[in-house]
Protein backbone atom coordinates (compact mmCIF):
# COMPACT_ATOMS: atom_id res chain seq x y z
CA UNK A 1 0.00 0.00 0.00
CA UNK A 2 1.89 3.36 -0.92
CA UNK A 3 1.89 5.92 1.95
CA UNK A 4 0.41 9.13 1.73
CA UNK A 5 3.41 12.06 1.79
CA UNK A 6 2.84 15.59 0.73
CA UNK A 7 4.52 14.17 -2.76
CA UNK A 8 1.94 11.59 -3.16
CA UNK A 9 -1.16 12.65 -1.34
CA UNK A 10 -4.00 10.57 -0.44
CA UNK A 11 -7.42 11.21 -1.36
CA UNK A 12 -10.99 10.78 0.09
CA UNK A 13 -14.47 11.77 -2.04
CA UNK A 14 -17.59 11.85 0.34
CA UNK A 15 -20.55 10.84 -1.81
CA UNK A 16 -23.86 11.97 0.31
CA UNK A 17 -27.19 11.58 -0.26
CA UNK A 18 -29.27 14.75 0.45
CA UNK A 19 -32.53 13.46 -0.80
CA UNK A 20 -35.69 14.55 1.13
CA UNK A 21 -35.93 10.94 2.67
CA UNK A 22 -32.51 12.10 4.96
CA UNK A 23 -33.99 14.75 6.73
CA UNK A 24 -33.67 15.22 10.03
CA UNK A 25 -31.51 12.67 12.31
CA UNK A 26 -30.29 10.70 9.49
CA UNK A 27 -28.82 14.36 7.80
CA UNK A 28 -27.31 15.72 11.15
CA UNK A 29 -25.81 12.88 11.83
CA UNK A 30 -24.01 11.96 8.45
CA UNK A 31 -22.79 15.56 8.14
CA UNK A 32 -21.50 15.10 11.67
CA UNK A 33 -19.57 12.15 10.76
CA UNK A 34 -18.19 13.47 8.00
CA UNK A 35 -17.30 16.85 9.53
CA UNK A 36 -15.17 14.62 12.48
CA UNK A 37 -13.84 12.71 9.43
CA UNK A 38 -12.83 16.01 8.31
CA UNK A 39 -11.41 17.49 11.39
CA UNK A 40 -9.09 13.96 12.15
CA UNK A 41 -7.37 13.70 9.03
CA UNK A 42 -6.35 17.37 9.29
CA UNK A 43 -5.05 16.48 13.14
CA UNK A 44 -3.67 13.62 11.89
CA UNK A 45 -1.89 15.77 9.30
CA UNK A 46 -0.67 18.11 11.76
CA UNK A 47 2.71 18.28 13.44
CA UNK A 48 3.76 20.91 15.22
CA UNK A 49 2.52 24.44 14.08
CA UNK A 50 2.02 22.60 10.42
CA UNK A 51 -0.66 20.91 8.68
CA UNK A 52 0.98 18.62 6.07
CA UNK A 53 -1.55 18.61 2.48
CA UNK A 54 -0.93 14.74 2.88
CA UNK A 55 -4.22 14.30 1.63
CA UNK A 56 -6.52 16.29 -0.46
CA UNK A 57 -11.02 16.09 0.81
CA UNK A 58 -14.13 16.57 -0.99
CA UNK A 59 -18.13 15.76 -0.76
CA UNK A 60 -20.27 15.80 -3.04
CA UNK A 61 -24.00 16.33 -2.25
CA UNK A 62 -26.81 14.97 -4.04
CA UNK A 63 -30.74 15.77 -3.89
CA UNK A 64 -32.47 18.98 -5.28
CA UNK A 65 -28.99 20.35 -5.10
CA UNK A 66 -26.36 18.12 -6.61
CA UNK A 67 -22.68 19.60 -6.02
CA UNK A 68 -19.92 20.77 -3.87
CA UNK A 69 -21.34 20.18 -0.11
CA UNK A 70 -18.72 22.39 1.13
CA UNK A 71 -18.88 25.78 0.55
CA UNK A 72 -16.03 27.71 -0.95
CA UNK A 73 -15.54 30.74 -3.19
CA UNK A 74 -15.03 28.36 -6.23
CA UNK A 75 -17.95 25.03 -6.40
CA UNK A 76 -15.91 23.06 -9.09
CA UNK A 77 -12.39 22.90 -6.79
CA UNK A 78 -14.07 19.98 -4.96
CA UNK A 79 -10.72 18.36 -3.32
CA UNK A 80 -9.24 20.21 -0.97
CA UNK A 81 -6.05 19.87 0.77
CA UNK A 82 -6.02 19.66 4.16
CA UNK A 83 -4.26 22.78 5.07
CA UNK A 84 -7.14 24.62 3.20
CA UNK A 85 -10.11 23.04 4.63
CA UNK A 86 -7.84 23.94 7.87
CA UNK A 87 -7.84 27.72 7.09
CA UNK A 88 -11.83 27.40 6.65
CA UNK A 89 -14.58 28.52 9.32
CA UNK A 90 -11.42 28.65 11.83
CA UNK A 91 -13.36 28.80 15.51
CA UNK A 92 -12.07 30.76 17.96
CA UNK A 93 -12.41 27.53 20.43
CA UNK A 94 -10.14 24.65 18.45
CA UNK A 95 -12.29 22.28 20.30
CA UNK A 96 -14.98 23.15 18.08
CA UNK A 97 -15.73 20.51 15.48
CA UNK A 98 -16.62 23.36 11.56
CA UNK A 99 -19.15 22.39 9.76
CA UNK A 100 -17.32 22.17 6.38
CA UNK A 101 -20.67 19.86 5.79
CA UNK A 102 -23.95 21.13 6.77
CA UNK A 103 -26.81 18.79 7.24
CA UNK A 104 -29.31 19.04 3.62
CA UNK A 105 -32.55 16.90 2.82
CA UNK A 106 -34.77 17.70 -0.40
CA UNK A 107 -35.59 15.89 -3.81
CA UNK A 108 -34.69 12.73 -5.14
CA UNK A 109 -31.94 10.34 -5.19
CA UNK A 110 -29.52 11.21 -8.14
CA UNK A 111 -26.87 9.00 -7.34
CA UNK A 112 -25.57 8.50 -10.86
CA UNK A 113 -24.93 12.10 -11.34
CA UNK A 114 -23.16 12.48 -7.68
CA UNK A 115 -20.78 9.19 -9.37
CA UNK A 116 -20.57 11.29 -13.04
CA UNK A 117 -19.37 14.19 -10.94
CA UNK A 118 -16.64 12.06 -8.59
CA UNK A 119 -15.58 10.40 -11.73
CA UNK A 120 -14.81 14.21 -13.58
CA UNK A 121 -12.97 15.03 -10.18
CA UNK A 122 -10.94 12.02 -10.32
CA UNK A 123 -9.61 11.50 -13.71
CA UNK A 124 -7.77 14.84 -13.20
CA UNK A 125 -6.73 13.85 -9.75
CA UNK A 126 -5.17 10.50 -10.35
CA UNK A 127 -3.23 12.16 -13.55
CA UNK A 128 -2.02 14.34 -11.63
CA UNK A 129 -1.02 12.08 -8.81
CA UNK A 130 -0.06 8.97 -10.29
CA UNK A 131 2.22 7.72 -8.09
CA UNK A 132 -0.14 8.32 -4.89
CA UNK A 133 -2.38 6.02 -2.97
CA UNK A 134 -5.86 4.76 -4.29
CA UNK A 135 -8.29 7.53 -3.89
CA UNK A 136 -10.51 6.70 -1.81
CA UNK A 137 -14.99 7.09 -2.66
CA UNK A 138 -17.32 6.68 0.26
CA UNK A 139 -20.88 6.98 -0.94
CA UNK A 140 -23.43 7.18 1.95
CA UNK A 141 -27.68 7.11 1.04
CA UNK A 142 -30.23 5.77 2.67
CA UNK A 143 -32.65 4.84 -0.07
CA UNK A 144 -32.78 4.05 -3.93
CA UNK A 145 -31.10 6.25 -6.83
CA UNK A 146 -33.72 7.41 -9.17
CA UNK A 147 -31.23 4.92 -11.79
CA UNK A 148 -29.90 2.57 -10.22
CA UNK A 149 -28.64 0.55 -13.34
CA UNK A 150 -27.06 3.96 -15.04
CA UNK A 151 -25.65 4.39 -11.53
CA UNK A 152 -23.96 1.12 -11.57
CA UNK A 153 -22.36 1.40 -15.08
CA UNK A 154 -20.92 5.37 -13.62
CA UNK A 155 -19.55 3.28 -10.33
CA UNK A 156 -17.87 0.73 -12.97
CA UNK A 157 -15.95 3.03 -14.71
CA UNK A 158 -14.97 4.85 -11.67
CA UNK A 159 -13.45 1.86 -10.10
CA UNK A 160 -11.57 1.15 -13.18
CA UNK A 161 -9.41 4.47 -12.50
CA UNK A 162 -6.08 3.86 -10.74
CA UNK A 163 -2.76 5.01 -9.55
CA UNK A 164 0.32 3.48 -9.72
CA UNK A 165 -1.10 2.00 -5.90
CA UNK A 166 -4.01 0.16 -7.55
CA UNK A 167 -8.05 1.00 -8.26
CA UNK A 168 -10.09 3.76 -7.02
CA UNK A 169 -11.37 1.97 -3.66
CA UNK A 170 -15.29 2.71 -3.85
CA UNK A 171 -17.49 2.07 -0.13
CA UNK A 172 -21.25 2.42 -0.09
CA UNK A 173 -22.86 2.40 3.03
CA UNK A 174 -26.00 2.61 3.24
CA UNK A 175 -28.19 3.71 6.45
CA UNK A 176 -30.55 2.97 7.82
CA UNK A 177 -32.73 4.13 11.31
CA UNK A 178 -34.96 0.98 11.75
CA UNK A 179 -33.96 -1.91 13.07
CA UNK A 180 -33.70 -3.98 9.60
CA UNK A 181 -32.05 -6.61 8.64
CA UNK A 182 -28.70 -5.15 8.35
CA UNK A 183 -25.55 -6.58 6.45
CA UNK A 184 -21.97 -4.93 7.26
CA UNK A 185 -18.88 -5.54 5.16
CA UNK A 186 -20.39 -9.14 3.76
CA UNK A 187 -18.43 -11.58 1.23
CA UNK A 188 -20.33 -12.58 -1.57
CA UNK A 189 -21.21 -15.95 -0.45
CA UNK A 190 -22.50 -13.89 2.67
CA UNK A 191 -24.94 -11.87 1.32
CA UNK A 192 -26.14 -14.65 -1.11
CA UNK A 193 -27.38 -16.09 2.08
CA UNK A 194 -29.55 -12.51 2.88
CA UNK A 195 -32.72 -12.09 2.72
CA UNK A 196 -33.38 -8.22 2.55
CA UNK A 197 -36.79 -9.32 0.82
CA UNK A 198 -38.46 -6.17 -1.71
CA UNK A 199 -34.58 -4.25 -1.08
CA UNK A 200 -32.79 -6.94 -2.23
CA UNK A 201 -31.95 -6.04 -5.71
CA UNK A 202 -30.48 -2.30 -4.63
CA UNK A 203 -28.81 -3.59 -1.81
CA UNK A 204 -27.14 -6.47 -4.70
CA UNK A 205 -26.79 -3.27 -6.64
CA UNK A 206 -24.61 -1.23 -4.49
CA UNK A 207 -22.71 -4.53 -3.18
CA UNK A 208 -21.44 -4.89 -6.66
CA UNK A 209 -20.57 -1.24 -6.79
CA UNK A 210 -18.50 -1.82 -4.19
CA UNK A 211 -14.75 -2.94 -3.58
CA UNK A 212 -12.81 -6.04 -1.63
CA UNK A 213 -11.47 -4.71 1.31
CA UNK A 214 -7.89 -4.82 1.72
CA UNK A 215 -6.43 -7.12 4.61
CA UNK A 216 -5.47 -4.02 6.58
CA UNK A 217 -9.09 -3.49 6.50
CA UNK A 218 -10.14 -6.89 7.46
CA UNK A 219 -8.09 -6.68 10.51
CA UNK A 220 -9.30 -3.27 11.60
CA UNK A 221 -12.97 -3.99 11.01
CA UNK A 222 -12.73 -7.27 13.14
CA UNK A 223 -11.56 -4.96 15.93
CA UNK A 224 -13.95 -2.20 15.19
CA UNK A 225 -17.33 -4.89 14.88
CA UNK A 226 -16.30 -7.69 17.44
CA UNK A 227 -18.53 -10.62 17.57
CA UNK A 228 -19.82 -13.92 15.35
CA UNK A 229 -20.51 -11.46 12.19
CA UNK A 230 -16.89 -10.72 11.85
CA UNK A 231 -16.09 -9.37 8.24
CA UNK A 232 -13.37 -12.17 6.47
CA UNK A 233 -11.14 -12.01 3.68
CA UNK A 234 -13.35 -11.01 0.72
CA UNK A 235 -15.42 -8.85 2.42
CA UNK A 236 -16.31 -6.54 0.50
CA UNK A 237 -16.24 -2.27 1.53
CA UNK A 238 -20.27 -2.54 1.71
CA UNK A 239 -23.05 -1.68 4.56
CA UNK A 240 -26.67 -2.14 4.22
CA UNK A 241 -29.50 -0.74 6.90
CA UNK A 242 -26.69 0.29 8.91
CA UNK A 243 -26.81 2.21 11.89
CA UNK A 244 -26.42 5.65 12.29
CA UNK A 245 -23.70 4.93 15.26
CA UNK A 246 -21.98 2.90 12.55
CA UNK A 247 -21.02 5.75 10.33
CA UNK A 248 -17.67 6.72 12.42
CA UNK A 249 -16.89 3.17 12.74
CA UNK A 250 -17.24 2.37 9.11
CA UNK A 251 -15.57 5.60 7.79
CA UNK A 252 -12.53 4.71 10.03
CA UNK A 253 -12.46 1.52 7.91
CA UNK A 254 -13.06 3.25 4.54
CA UNK A 255 -10.51 5.99 4.92
CA UNK A 256 -7.65 3.36 5.51
CA UNK A 257 -7.06 2.31 1.67
CA UNK A 258 -5.29 5.59 0.67
CA UNK B 1 38.58 4.79 29.35
CA UNK B 2 34.93 5.34 28.84
CA UNK B 3 34.40 6.83 25.50
CA UNK B 4 31.16 7.91 24.96
CA UNK B 5 30.00 8.94 21.05
CA UNK B 6 26.58 10.17 20.14
CA UNK B 7 25.78 9.89 16.12
CA UNK B 8 22.22 10.45 15.03
CA UNK B 9 20.26 10.23 11.29
CA UNK B 10 17.36 12.45 11.32
CA UNK B 11 14.61 10.51 9.16
CA UNK B 12 14.79 10.89 5.58
CA UNK B 13 11.87 13.84 4.94
CA UNK B 14 11.84 14.42 1.28
CA UNK B 15 9.18 12.33 0.40
CA UNK B 16 7.19 14.65 2.24
CA UNK B 17 8.12 17.82 0.89
CA UNK B 18 6.63 19.25 -2.81
CA UNK B 19 9.70 20.57 -3.61
CA UNK B 20 11.66 17.27 -2.57
CA UNK B 21 13.92 18.61 -0.72
CA UNK B 22 15.26 17.99 2.51
CA UNK B 23 14.95 18.61 5.96
CA UNK B 24 16.53 18.03 9.13
CA UNK B 25 13.71 18.27 11.53
CA UNK B 26 14.07 15.33 14.08
CA UNK B 27 12.29 14.12 16.61
CA UNK B 28 14.92 12.26 19.05
CA UNK B 29 17.29 13.57 21.84
CA UNK B 30 19.86 12.39 22.95
CA UNK B 31 22.76 12.93 25.84
CA UNK B 32 25.92 13.59 25.25
CA UNK B 33 24.56 15.55 22.15
CA UNK B 34 25.53 13.85 19.09
CA UNK B 35 28.31 16.73 18.36
CA UNK B 36 30.16 16.36 21.82
CA UNK B 37 32.20 13.18 22.42
CA UNK B 38 33.53 12.29 25.80
CA UNK B 39 36.18 10.56 26.76
CA UNK B 40 36.91 9.68 30.88
CA UNK B 41 40.17 8.23 31.63
CA UNK B 42 38.01 7.42 34.89
CA UNK B 43 34.56 7.77 35.53
CA UNK B 44 33.74 10.71 37.61
CA UNK B 45 32.86 10.57 41.47
CA UNK B 46 29.54 11.53 41.31
CA UNK B 47 29.04 8.68 38.06
CA UNK B 48 27.52 9.88 34.77
CA UNK B 49 24.16 9.68 33.01
CA UNK B 50 23.31 8.70 29.17
CA UNK B 51 19.55 9.51 27.87
CA UNK B 52 18.42 8.57 24.42
CA UNK B 53 14.30 9.94 24.06
CA UNK B 54 12.36 9.44 20.43
CA UNK B 55 9.40 11.40 20.76
CA UNK B 56 6.00 9.96 19.30
CA UNK B 57 5.58 11.13 15.79
CA UNK B 58 1.41 11.42 16.20
CA UNK B 59 2.17 13.85 18.53
CA UNK B 60 3.05 17.36 18.10
CA UNK B 61 6.04 19.03 19.43
CA UNK B 62 7.32 15.98 20.82
CA UNK B 63 11.09 17.02 19.99
CA UNK B 64 10.95 18.82 22.60
CA UNK B 65 9.11 16.86 24.96
CA UNK B 66 11.81 14.22 24.34
CA UNK B 67 14.96 16.64 24.51
CA UNK B 68 13.07 17.49 28.10
CA UNK B 69 13.06 14.13 29.04
CA UNK B 70 16.55 13.65 28.37
CA UNK B 71 17.50 16.49 30.01
CA UNK B 72 15.36 15.52 33.24
CA UNK B 73 17.33 12.36 33.15
CA UNK B 74 20.34 13.33 33.38
CA UNK B 75 20.56 16.02 36.06
CA UNK B 76 18.79 13.10 37.69
CA UNK B 77 14.82 14.93 38.32
CA UNK B 78 12.72 12.85 35.71
CA UNK B 79 10.95 11.05 39.14
CA UNK B 80 10.42 14.16 41.26
CA UNK B 81 10.27 17.15 38.89
CA UNK B 82 8.57 15.67 35.88
CA UNK B 83 5.69 17.73 36.54
CA UNK B 84 7.99 21.51 36.05
CA UNK B 85 9.43 19.80 32.65
CA UNK B 86 5.69 19.03 31.79
CA UNK B 87 5.12 22.44 32.22
CA UNK B 88 8.63 23.92 30.62
CA UNK B 89 7.38 21.69 27.75
CA UNK B 90 3.96 24.13 27.40
CA UNK B 91 5.54 26.94 28.36
CA UNK B 92 8.22 26.52 25.14
CA UNK B 93 5.23 25.70 22.55
CA UNK B 94 3.24 29.13 23.87
CA UNK B 95 6.44 31.13 23.64
CA UNK B 96 7.58 29.48 20.57
CA UNK B 97 4.59 29.60 18.18
CA UNK B 98 2.58 32.44 20.15
CA UNK B 99 0.07 32.47 17.19
CA UNK B 100 -0.78 28.80 17.61
CA UNK B 101 -4.53 28.13 16.55
CA UNK B 102 -6.89 25.87 15.24
CA UNK B 103 -5.91 22.33 14.88
CA UNK B 104 -1.88 23.13 15.57
CA UNK B 105 -3.48 24.14 19.62
CA UNK B 106 -6.07 21.49 19.69
CA UNK B 107 -3.74 19.15 18.98
CA UNK B 108 -0.62 20.88 20.98
CA UNK B 109 -3.15 21.02 23.96
CA UNK B 110 -3.57 17.13 23.58
CA UNK B 111 0.52 16.57 24.74
CA UNK B 112 3.22 15.43 23.72
CA UNK B 113 4.70 12.43 23.78
CA UNK B 114 8.14 10.24 24.21
CA UNK B 115 9.76 7.22 24.79
CA UNK B 116 12.86 6.95 27.08
CA UNK B 117 15.89 4.97 27.92
CA UNK B 118 18.18 6.03 30.60
CA UNK B 119 21.85 4.37 31.72
CA UNK B 120 23.35 5.68 34.80
CA UNK B 121 27.16 4.57 35.54
CA UNK B 122 28.75 5.19 38.62
CA UNK B 123 32.22 4.43 40.04
CA UNK B 124 32.45 1.18 42.58
CA UNK B 125 34.51 0.43 45.02
CA UNK B 126 36.28 -3.07 44.42
CA UNK B 127 36.65 -5.65 41.56
CA UNK B 128 33.73 -4.47 39.28
CA UNK B 129 34.86 -0.90 37.32
CA UNK B 130 31.41 0.82 37.80
CA UNK B 131 27.83 -0.31 38.90
CA UNK B 132 25.16 0.20 35.94
CA UNK B 133 21.56 1.00 35.93
CA UNK B 134 19.07 1.78 32.98
CA UNK B 135 16.06 2.94 33.34
CA UNK B 136 13.14 2.95 30.67
CA UNK B 137 9.85 3.64 29.29
CA UNK B 138 8.98 2.21 25.64
CA UNK B 139 10.87 0.69 22.86
CA UNK B 140 14.07 2.91 22.82
CA UNK B 141 16.48 -0.12 24.00
CA UNK B 142 19.70 -1.13 25.50
CA UNK B 143 21.97 -3.55 24.58
CA UNK B 144 25.24 -4.67 26.48
CA UNK B 145 27.88 -6.33 24.82
CA UNK B 146 30.85 -8.14 26.69
CA UNK B 147 33.40 -10.36 25.12
CA UNK B 148 31.67 -10.91 21.62
CA UNK B 149 28.29 -11.42 23.17
CA UNK B 150 25.14 -9.71 23.38
CA UNK B 151 24.32 -10.10 26.89
CA UNK B 152 21.62 -7.77 27.68
CA UNK B 153 18.47 -6.59 25.91
CA UNK B 154 16.14 -3.88 27.54
CA UNK B 155 13.21 -3.45 28.00
CA UNK B 156 12.51 -5.44 24.96
CA UNK B 157 14.28 -8.70 23.94
CA UNK B 158 12.87 -9.57 20.51
CA UNK B 159 12.51 -7.75 17.29
CA UNK B 160 8.81 -8.95 16.82
CA UNK B 161 8.39 -6.48 20.38
CA UNK B 162 8.42 -3.48 18.42
CA UNK B 163 5.41 -1.96 17.61
CA UNK B 164 3.67 0.89 16.77
CA UNK B 165 2.12 1.64 19.72
CA UNK B 166 4.85 1.58 22.64
CA UNK B 167 4.49 2.73 26.41
CA UNK B 168 5.82 6.61 26.31
CA UNK B 169 5.91 9.49 29.23
CA UNK B 170 3.43 11.77 28.53
CA UNK B 171 2.97 15.52 29.33
CA UNK B 172 -0.44 15.05 30.29
CA UNK B 173 -3.31 17.21 28.75
CA UNK B 174 -3.01 21.57 28.35
CA UNK B 175 -7.03 22.43 29.04
CA UNK B 176 -7.78 25.72 28.40
CA UNK B 177 -7.42 28.01 31.12
CA UNK B 178 -5.79 24.87 33.41
CA UNK B 179 -3.47 26.11 35.62
CA UNK B 180 -1.43 22.96 35.16
CA UNK B 181 -1.68 19.58 32.62
CA UNK B 182 -4.54 16.93 33.66
CA UNK B 183 -1.65 13.89 34.72
CA UNK B 184 -4.17 11.79 36.82
CA UNK B 185 -4.27 8.81 34.14
CA UNK B 186 -0.51 9.39 33.26
CA UNK B 187 1.78 5.86 34.39
CA UNK B 188 4.60 6.47 36.21
CA UNK B 189 7.60 8.02 33.82
CA UNK B 190 9.53 5.34 34.18
CA UNK B 191 8.09 1.12 33.90
CA UNK B 192 11.38 -0.66 33.97
CA UNK B 193 14.83 -1.23 35.33
CA UNK B 194 17.65 -3.49 35.80
CA UNK B 195 21.09 -2.83 36.98
CA UNK B 196 24.41 -4.89 36.95
CA UNK B 197 28.22 -4.25 37.36
CA UNK B 198 30.78 -2.94 34.56
CA UNK B 199 33.70 -5.19 33.26
CA UNK B 200 36.12 -3.96 31.04
CA UNK B 201 35.83 -4.18 27.55
CA UNK B 202 32.09 -4.03 27.94
CA UNK B 203 30.21 -1.98 25.73
CA UNK B 204 26.47 -0.05 25.87
CA UNK B 205 24.48 0.58 23.00
CA UNK B 206 21.38 2.85 23.71
CA UNK B 207 19.11 3.31 20.42
CA UNK B 208 16.14 4.69 19.52
CA UNK B 209 13.73 1.96 17.75
CA UNK B 210 14.35 2.15 14.31
CA UNK B 211 17.82 1.14 15.04
CA UNK B 212 17.26 -0.99 17.83
CA UNK B 213 15.14 -2.85 15.75
CA UNK B 214 17.37 -3.21 13.32
CA UNK B 215 19.78 -4.16 15.80
CA UNK B 216 17.80 -7.20 17.23
CA UNK B 217 16.82 -8.75 13.67
CA UNK B 218 20.38 -8.80 12.68
CA UNK B 219 21.63 -10.15 16.27
CA UNK B 220 18.58 -12.88 15.59
CA UNK B 221 19.86 -14.13 12.22
CA UNK B 222 23.54 -14.37 13.39
CA UNK B 223 25.13 -11.38 12.61
CA UNK B 224 27.20 -9.35 14.98
CA UNK B 225 25.53 -5.67 14.33
CA UNK B 226 27.74 -4.18 16.84
CA UNK B 227 30.86 -4.56 15.23
CA UNK B 228 29.10 -3.12 12.22
CA UNK B 229 28.10 0.15 13.87
CA UNK B 230 31.29 0.44 15.75
CA UNK B 231 33.10 -0.07 13.14
CA UNK B 232 31.17 3.75 11.73
CA UNK B 233 34.24 6.17 12.56
CA UNK B 234 31.46 9.32 12.32
CA UNK B 235 28.03 10.95 11.47
CA UNK B 236 29.20 11.18 7.73
CA UNK B 237 29.93 7.39 7.83
CA UNK B 238 26.74 6.64 9.73
CA UNK B 239 24.31 9.02 8.24
CA UNK B 240 26.03 7.32 4.80
CA UNK B 241 25.44 4.10 6.61
CA UNK B 242 21.86 4.24 7.46
CA UNK B 243 20.74 5.79 4.28
CA UNK B 244 21.78 2.75 2.90
CA UNK B 245 20.18 0.56 5.21
CA UNK B 246 16.46 2.64 4.24
CA UNK B 247 16.96 1.99 0.59
CA UNK B 248 17.91 -1.59 1.12
CA UNK B 249 14.38 -1.49 3.40
CA UNK B 250 16.38 -2.81 6.36
CA UNK B 251 15.90 0.11 8.37
CA UNK B 252 12.88 2.01 8.91
CA UNK B 253 12.51 5.39 7.77
CA UNK B 254 12.83 6.79 11.13
CA UNK B 255 14.81 9.45 12.92
CA UNK B 256 17.85 7.07 14.27
CA UNK B 257 19.94 7.46 17.63
CA UNK B 258 22.52 5.58 18.46
CA UNK B 259 24.44 6.80 22.15
CA UNK B 260 27.97 4.09 22.06
CA UNK B 261 29.44 4.03 25.66
CA UNK B 262 32.98 1.98 25.25
CA UNK B 263 34.64 0.93 28.67
CA UNK B 264 38.89 0.20 26.54
CA UNK B 265 41.83 0.59 27.62
CA UNK B 266 42.45 2.67 24.37
CA UNK B 267 39.31 4.66 22.56
CA UNK B 268 39.14 1.72 19.77
CA UNK B 269 39.73 4.24 16.86
CA UNK B 270 39.57 8.29 16.67
CA UNK B 271 36.30 9.06 15.72
CA UNK B 272 35.96 11.83 13.59
CA UNK B 273 33.26 13.68 14.95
Amino acid sequence: MARATRKTPGCVLFLLDCSSSMYGEKSENLAKCVNETIQEFISVCTNGAETLDRFHIGAIRYGNETGNAIEIDNPSDFLQPVSALEQMLLPEDPSEIRQWVKARAGGGTPMKEAFEIAYGILEKWTGEHPDSPRPTVINVTDGQANDLVGTQAEAEKLRSMKTADGEVFVFNIHISENKSTSVVLPTEAAMQKMDLGRESEFANGLFKMSSELTNEMVTLAETVFPGKDQPKPGAKGFAFNAQLTWLPKLFQIGTMAG
Amino acid sequence: MLAITSLQVPKDNSANLPDGGASNHCEDACSPPPDRPIRYTELPADGIRLAVSDGVSNTSFSGIWAALLVRAYVTGGIEEQLSTYRLEWWDRVTTGWPNLAGTPLKKARTGAAATMLGLSLTPTVGESLAAWRADACGDSCLVLVRKGQAILKFPLEQASQFNRMPPSIRTGEFKKDAANPATENEPAPLVGCTTGSVEPGDIFLLMTDALAKWFYTEQEEGGQPWAELGALTGPGEFEQWATENRTAGKIENDDVTLVLAEFVKEAPHERVL
